[in-house]
């Protein structure tokens, strides 16, 4: 630690500003105790994150104390998943802390954005997470402030995300909690604390912390907080009540993962899981193939490893994966057959049919299941083996049955390409059997120049050219008729058809409304 | 219309083709055709079977179709790196719109059967065309998207507007 002159610093830092060796360059956001600023180290030229302590705390040298303690204690924990604190300093009576500078979002921002998130990229960011606080538990530090805002989904390296866990240790007084009233939000946010921090108890441990991973859970996965109160007398009160269990919310979720949830956001800690570990081996079997893969060491059990190396070997046979999208679901097996049978991949190998279902999950709906819901991020894109499915869409507060499909139907493949929400719902109208292909799988194959790859993207090219040849036809011959002059219900009802039929490439666009509701 | 040489350069600045290597770039210049446009002349008509993609080397092409009540279209100038036809090159179908050379022009042309013999000898070119073919039918289906959200929307107001 470095001791700086005894300048009176203005708040904010005017840009151009130097701490010792680093250069202000921008306020990048402020909390209720700190300040961050981009900055430059003068001598090797590169962007850093300072952190420095808001003035009305400098006064008070316990806080001060706590601060340059806190950033020491942050300091000594190395985990790719924490953010690294590489200096602090006092400068006059200000102390500060340099912190590696990352560019991304945050998930409150994300879960601002896009509102719930797929369940298996909640636990693959929660993975990271859980693995980074328990490695500070280890250490014997508490985060105390675990909240979306906290977690930052940085772009390092090759584009690809990665959550990174801010904020930790940083001086917060474990009790007095003179601050903690909205909408100050400023030591801790009520929203995520645990119900023994919100009655000041002294006697705060890791399952605080394990508290507030649960509501984080809850808000990635349903878009929502369990308890969204205006006064802590009200939220006291809720929290006693109990929150409603995330399905209820986000039907599809499995009932499992309510359980989790549920159990590690119990009221009474003695009811919570023994350690984060034990959390993050919960939420393990729910992450998608590539996370479990690099999470099986700290959270699968031995059994895990088998599957593991069924992911990374994409010739080994499909092994029956653990997480069930819907509680009706049920995992089950598939051969390469029945992937021939759809017109994309008629013409690939068996072996590149195996990797594709090695790195797919294969799943058995019940009648009446949904499969894909409509507002939903997409999980992956749906290749239908077997059974019939009805797709359904509420538009203008109505429900309309747009069409019952056969197997070898493709859907859900625009939501991949264009990001796009599910524009509608797929329910299983009879008992089907539905090959997942997710996300990285996808992107991977879209990428790649191995003949699945190439098949898909060929398959993907033509189907595509041929539906956007019809769906212009249809919508030329809707206004032709002057249906929508007259405003008539029936131009409504074709328009509403043509528009998912636009955006689900799988649907016949010729046809009519087939039952109106 | 002759044959001639076609040059590497002229497909790389096409955006289509800008992120292939030198290699690729000669397998796919192998597998074009140069044509020739004298100002006014016809490149293909609407209705025509069309199996073919062009890319417009120099010169401009002006494009038109007639709907079927017999309106017309507006125009569409097109100048050289843009590519017409990409839809038709994927999946061969009749001509959408016909092309006039609007100055003397050169296209390098590709047809369907190129692109066995692209996914062989220039896997990467193959894939870009897919991705290109799928990135813009992904496009339109979104001005199509576009367009019939603001058909609903026009309904939503003469429903609203008083009778």
């Amino acid at each position: 630690m470095t001791s700086g002159g005894g300048a009176v610093l203005s708040e904010p830092l005017t840009p151009g500003t130097v701490l010792a060796r680093y250069q202000i360059v921008r306020e990048l956001g402020s909390g209720g105790m700190a300040i961050v600023y981009e900055a430059k180290h003068l001598d090797l030229g590169k962007r850093v994150a300072v952190k420095v302590l808001r003035r009305e705390f400098t006064a008070d040298p316990s806080y001060v104390q706590r601060f340059v303690l806190e950033a020491r204690a942050a300091s000594s924990l190395s985990h790719p998943h924490i953010i690294a604190v590489t200096d602090v300093a006092v400068e006059g009576d200000t102390p500060y802390m340099v912190m590696e500078y990352l560019e991304g979002t945050d998930l409150a921002a994300r879960i601002a954005a896009s509102g719930a998130l797929s369940l298996s990229a909640v636990a693959d960011l929660a993975l990271p997470i859980v693995s980074a606080v328990a490695a500070a538990h280890a250490e014997g530090i508490l985060h105390r402030d675990l909240k979306p805002e906290n977690i930052f989904l940085a772009t390092r390296g090759r584009g690809r995300e990665q959550p990174v866990l801010l904020d930790f240790g940083v001086a917060r007084p474990i009790t007095g909690n003179r601050r903690l009233t909205r909408p100050g939000l400023a030591i801790g946010t009520p929203d995520y604390m645990s119900p023994e921090q919100l009655i000041a108890s002294p006697d705060v441990d890791e399952r605080a912390d394990q508290y507030a991973l649960g509501i984080i859970l809850y808000a990635a996965a349903t878009g929502s907080l369990p308890f969204n109160e205006d006064s802590l007398v009200q939220l006291a009160a809720a929290i006693r009540r109990g929150p409603r269990p995330p399905s209820w919310i986000v039907r599809s979720l499995p009932s499992q993962f309510d359980a989790i949830v549920l159990r590690a956001m119990h009221m009474q800690r003695s009811e919570r899981f023994a350690t984060v570990r034990e959390l993050g081996r919960a939420l393990w079997p729910f992450a998608s193939g590539i996370q479990q893969a690099q999470w099986a060491e700290e959270f699968g059990d031995a059994a895990d490893v088998v599957s593991r190396l069924s992911v990374r070997s994409p010739a080994a046979p499909l092994s029956a994966p653990p997480v069930l999208r819907d509680a009706g679901a049920v995992a089950t097996e598939a051969q390469p057959d029945a992937l021939r049978a759809l017109p994309a991949f008629g013409e690939c190998s068996e072996e590149a049919l195996r990797a594709l279902l090695a790195t797919s999950h294969v799943y058995r709906f019940p009648p009446h299941a949904t499969i894909v819901r409509q507002g939903a991020h997409g999980h992956g894109c749906y290749l239908l083996l077997s059974g019939e499915v009805d797709i359904i869409k509420v538009a203008k507060g109505r429900t309309w049955v747009l069409a019952r499909l056969p197997a070898g139907c493709t859907f859900g493949q625009i939501a991949l390409v264009d990001n796009l929400p599910r524009t509608a719902s797929v329910v299983a109208a009879s008992e089907c059997v539905v090959v997942e292909i997710g996300r990285e799988a996808f992107e991977r194959m879209l990428d790649g120049t191995d003949e699945v790859g190439e098949a898909l993207r060929l398959h993907l090219a033509i189907a595509g050219v041929r539906h956007l040849r019809r769906a212009t036809r249809r919508l030329a011959a809707i206004l032709d008729s002057g249906q929508v002059d007259r405003s008539s219900a029936d131009a409504r009802r074709e328009l509403v058809y043509l528009q998912t039929a636009v955006r689900e490439w799988a649907l016949p666009v010729d046809d009519a409304v087939k039952h109106p509701a | 219309m002759l044959r001639a040489m076609i040059s590497v350069e002229v497909v790389r600045q096409s955006d289509l083709f800008a992120r292939l290597g030198d290699a690729e770039l000669s397998a796919l210049a192998a597998c074009f055709i140069e044509r020739r446009h004298a100002r006014g002349e016809v490149v293909f008509r609407q209705g025509e079977p069309g199996e073919t993609m062009l890319l417009i080397a120099s010169g401009h092409l002006l494009a038109s179709a007639t709907r079927p009540d017999g309106a017309s279209t507006g125009l569409n100038k097109m100048g050289p790196g843009e590519v017409l036809g990409e839809m038709a090159f994927l999946d061969p179908a009749p001509r959408s719109a016909t092309v006039t050379a609007d100055t003397d022009a050169v296209t390098y042309e590709l047809s369907h059967d190129a692109m066995d013999v692209l996914r062989m000898r220039a896997p990467k070119a193959a894939s870009a065309l897919l991705n290109a073919g799928i990135r813009d039918v992904t496009r339109r289906l979104r001005v199509l998207d576009e367009r019939i959200e603001a058909e609903l929307n026009r309904l939503d107001e003469a429903e609203k507007a008083p009778r």
